[in-house]
């Protein structure tokens, strides 16, 4: 398959005035049409970064450091503010968590979906309002001809997330970044709109990548899982064969830590020492029960135990021999 | 329907207000050291005739008594008799008023005008030359004296230059004054089709009004910075950018954001300039209220000051009544 | 489940990499936050000349500041007087740095008892804001009289004091004090309303320490960091008032050397060309009011840790 967006070693930092802290350590991704991927980690972990990077939404003190973002032949990372508006919510569609802040109080619905249709589509302000009634309906808001006149204030957080999902699918983008879908939503919803994005992606050969730290979502939406850990993809693979048998101690540690909140066990769930990444070595090594000094040496490189499944980690293949427990 | 129940509450208010702000100033005037019938009798009374000063004026009555009637003399608009210019100090202050809310009202517009551009300009652009010579007057005019800047303004465009007229009020001695309909010179000339007596009274504005737009113009320019900034970094504006909205509607977005703060900080402009034009009308003669003010401390004119201060709070009520109006058109969140 | 995946620790997180944020205080990170600061050197400078030349100001000038000389009239600058003289024959230069002396006596004392006042009347009214009963209305009671005082123009206000009590340093200070107490009593009513309802004082409070004890000794240390950092330019603004009331009059009476009545002194010979009379008093104002905006924005940004990024 050819992949339709290629992240290829991408370094970001961060610049204070007591120096630069790199946020994404080398960060390499593909994206094929039909693809989803879930990209998993705890907050901080640069999943968040990762996306607003693949838009070029990162300005002072973010700074791209290295790497290739590859769309339709194009390094992203080389566009100009111009290029990248025009595929900004055209070709690559973005949507946030916390949504009501990420709309404007002082305008109505409806002027922002059109504008966000209007921006890309030459049409007229009242074909703009129409296809917004149908964007709406399509993400299961009720009476969307009066939404329109509404203004954020006046809606639910699902209210707000649902019309931050139906600009994102205003113009049938070929990459949809969704970031923290099910935040604020009750089940039904969610589920409807998870549903919607799948059929989007299978029926028009476009791709997906879903940030989300419900592993359910994952397990249920995605074909591949990315765990992101400190600015670095620690595993990926395809969801089946990932929750069978995690490669990564960290990994496993969110599948138990999953499984405990499940098992309403959380008590029990291990209390994860609060150490901070190392800054040598693997960063999970101070966390990770089975690390041994050579982790604390090197950084481990990705190796390929099997086809499709990337794993950094030095006891990788201990652990999937089952000479150890994770 | 929101917007009238709104109003109507908010003029409610403004009694209570005024009621509280005429306590402050009727205290204020009780700090008078002295005999205050002293003003009036001269050193050399005798003893009946201060009694009887006392009675005229109502001191030999209990405070709570002293207040009602003063009150209800401020209420028919009756501040008293001016000694200095022996007319009701109503009929000065409105004499006065035009002069001062011409020269404010310029101040206000040109502010606005260029502070507000400025200051979008200048969250915008963050580099370059044009964002550090703003942010270096910023940082200067706020420190500097309005009144000295006048006369430094004077000196060069007044004396060196030659190019506009001295501190002698609001028009030239030889130019007549338009008929009155507003009292604003300029207003006045411009409706009556007056050409030289807006040129003149135009030319007489500028150094007074380029004094107040110089020291207080930052104000609005720092706010409008910020608030610009704010709502540029904002998620909103991010998210707009990420929907793929061009630049100009980007900046449309946090421009129509940032307009609250820009309104409220408008108000303290205002504000703050009926209080600085006190010192910028002394220097020029203006012969406002600001200037009415000053010769009525300088004199001991204590009927004359308590009008003005009265009315000045008045003023600012309704300064900031408008605000809040504004606010609320502005924003449909307030409810 | 997203909870137990989560360590909500932002010590856990991929930033955690960046050097820890020294704790503010000690000499020696002050010092090192002032080097990199040229701004804030140059005012910690200015006040520190000010407050030199109030201590010694007005013996160290060539000249006696408040005696004419025969026959110096309105000269213009020269070596004999680096400043000029004005129209009553007296040195410029001598009395400008002489007007430290009452400018920034009055401007301290009266920025000390706003400070004192607002302070506590702030802590009063946002401590004991949205309780029921008699501190509750304590504490709108307070806050509508600090309404009432900002509803008048500062500058006709501070006129009006001084005008119905008569010109003298001290009534500049009751009328400064008494028009800065609102805006200390705000930011300190602003800071109180957040530190209160942090955890340590519900533990104070567990603890069986007294409402007041609880406002005064936990509260209060807590929420001063705002109202410091106000007190620089406070005394620039104080400065600043003092001087205009000077300058029409109502301030420090003539021939006390200070910056506004000097200005006053010089102001009808700017229109004849006498430039130096008004430009040197009004340099000095100037320079002075910008170091304390300036201290009072470094002061700022070093107690404010998360503005120095």
């Amino acid at each position: 398959m050819p992949t339709l967006l290629a992240i290829d070693d991408l370094h970001v930092s961060f610049e204070t005035d007591r120096g630069r802290t790199a946020i994404l350590h080398g960060i390499s991704l593909d994206l094929e049409p039909g693809q989803t991927i879930g990209v998993v980690g705890e907050s901080g972990s640069g999943k968040t970064v990762l996306v607003r990077a693949v838009l070029g939404l990162l300005d002072a003190p973010f700074a791209i450091d290295g790497g290739r973002i590859e769309y339709e032949g194009a390094n992203l990372l080389e566009y100009g503010e111009a290029e990248l508006e025009r595929i900004r919510g055209r070709d690559i569609a973005l949507t946030t968590p916390e949504p009501r802040k990420h709309l404007n109080p002082l305008t109505t619905i409806g002027d922002q979906i059109a504008k966000v249709i209007r921006a890309h589509a030459d049409v007229s302000k009242e074909a703009a309002m129409a296809r917004a009634v149908e964007l709406l309906g399509m993400v299961g808001i009720p009476d969307p001809e009066l939404r329109l006149a509404g203004y954020p204030h006046e809606m639910s957080g699902g209210m707000c997330q649902r019309i931050i999902i139906a600009m994102a699918l205003a113009h049938d983008s070929k990459i949809l970044l969704i970031d923290e879908p099910t935040a604020g939503l009750d089940v039904t919803i969610s589920r409807q709109i998870l549903d919607l994005i799948r059929g989007l992606v299978r029926d028009r050969g476009a791709a997906a990548l879903i940030v989300s730290r419900d592993l359910g979502v994952v397990a249920h939406y995605c074909r591949d899982v990315a765990v992101m850990y400190a600015g670095r993809i620690v595993e990926q693979a395809e969801v089946g064969t990932f929750f069978r048998q995690p490669l990564h101690p960290y990994s496993a540690r969110l599948l138990r830590a999953a499984a405990a909140a499940r098992d309403r066990a959380v008590g029990r769930a291990e209390a994860t020492a609060l150490l901070p990444p190392a800054l040598d070595g693997c960063s999970y090594a101070p966390r990770c029960a089975l690390a041994e000094p050579a982790c604390e040496a090197s950084i481990p490189g990705p190796a390929e135990p099997a086809a499709g499944r990337w794993v950094r980690c030095l006891r990788a293949a201990a652990i999937a021999h089952g000479e150890v427990a994770v | 329907m929101r917007f009238a129940r709104y109003i109507a509450r908010r003029l409610l208010l403004l009694p209570v207000q005024l009621l509280l702000v005429s306590l402050i100033v009727f205290f204020l005037v009780r700090q008078m050291p002295g005999e205050p019938t002293f003003l009036y009798t001269g050193p050399f009374a005798t003893k009946e005739r201060v009694e009887e000063v006392r009675r005229q004026l109502g001191l030999d009555q209990p405070i709570h008594v002293q207040y009602v009637r003063y009150i209800e003399r401020v209420i028919r608009g009756d501040f008293g008799m001016s000694l200095r210019t022996s007319q009701p100090v109503m009929t000065d202050v409105r004499q006065r008023l035009p002069a001062t809310m011409e020269l404010i009202g310029y101040a206000v517009v040109f502010s606005v005008l260029i502070g507000v551009p400025l200051g979008v300009y200048t969250a915008i652009r963050k580099r370059g030359i044009i964002n550090r010579a703003v942010f270096l007057y910023g940082m200067m005019a706020g420190a500097l004296p309005d009144f000295w800047f006048a006369l430094i303004a004077i000196f060069v465009f007044f004396f060196h230059l030659g190019l506009l007229p001295g501190p002698i009020g609001r028009i030239d001695l030889m130019v007549s004054t338009p008929e009155t309909i507003t009292g604003m010179y300029t207003v006045d000339a411009l409706l009556t089709a007056n050409w030289a007596a807006f040129f003149s009274s135009a030319s007489h504005l500028f150094l007074p009004v380029l004094t107040l737009v110089f020291i207080y113009m930052p104000l609005v320019l720092k706010n409008a910075r910020s608030a610009m900034e704010d709502m540029l970094g904002s998620e909103f504006v991010v998210y707009a950018r990420a929907a793929g909205l061009p630049r100009l509607m980007q900046w449309r977005y946090a421009l129509r954001n940032a307009m609250p703060p820009i309104i409220t900080v408008t108000g303290i402009l205002a504000w703050f300039l009926l209080g600085g034009a006190v010192l910028v009308e002394t220097v020029f003669a203006w012969g406002g209220l600001g200037q009415y003010a000053v010769q009525s401390v300088v004199n001991s004119d204590y009927a004359a000051l308590q009008g003005v201060v009265l009315l000045s709070a008045v003023f600012t009520m309704l300064v900031f009544l408008v605000v809040d109006l504004a606010y609320f058109v502005v924003d449909p969140r307030i409810k | 489940m997203s909870e137990a995946v989560q360590v909500p620790s932002p010590a856990s997180g991929g930033i955690a990499a960046a050097a820890p944020i020294p704790r503010a205080g000690g000499l020696h990170t002050f010092a090192r936050f002032v080097g990199q600061r040229p701004a804030f050197l140059t005012g910690l400078a200015i006040v520190g000349i000010t407050v030199f030349l109030a201590a010694v100001g007005p013996y160290i000038g060539p000249y006696p500041t408040e005696t004419a000389l025969p026959g110096d009239t309105l000269q213009p600058p020269s070596w004999r007087h680096p400043f000029g003289t004005d129209v009553s024959n007296m040195d410029i230069f001598s009395r400008v740095i002489a007007a430290p002396r009452i400018d920034l006596t009055i401007a301290l004392v009266s920025t000390f008892i706003a400070f004192v006042f607002g302070v506590l009347l702030g802590v009063i009214s946002g401590f004991f804001g949205g309780e029921r009963g008699l501190a509750r209305y304590a504490s709108e009671g307070i806050m509508r009289a600090a309404d009432i005082v900002q509803a008048f123009p500062v500058f006709i206000f501070a006129l009006a004091l001084v005008g119905f009590r008569g010109p003298g340093a001290i009534n500049v200070i009751a009328a400064l004090a008494f028009l800065n107490i609102p805006f200390f009593l705000r930011i300190t009513r602003g800071a109180v309303l957040q530190v209160r309802e942090r955890p340590f004082i519900e533990a104070a409070r567990c603890a069986g320490n007294s409402e007041w004890r609880i406002a005064f000794f936990h509260v209060l240390p807590n929420a001063l960091t705002p109202p410091v950092a106000n007190i620089s330019p406070t005394i620039g603004f104080s400065i600043l008032l003092t001087s205009g009331l000077s300058f029409v009059g109502a301030g420090v009476p003539v021939p006390t050397p200070e910056w506004g009545s000097m200005i006053a002194i010089g102001a009808p010979n700017m229109m004849t060309g006498q430039w130096w009379t008004a430009l040197f008093p009004g340099i000095a104002l100037g320079i002075s009011i910008l170091g304390y905006a300036l201290v009072g924005d470094g002061l700022k940004e070093f107690l404010d840790p998360t503005k120095r990024v």
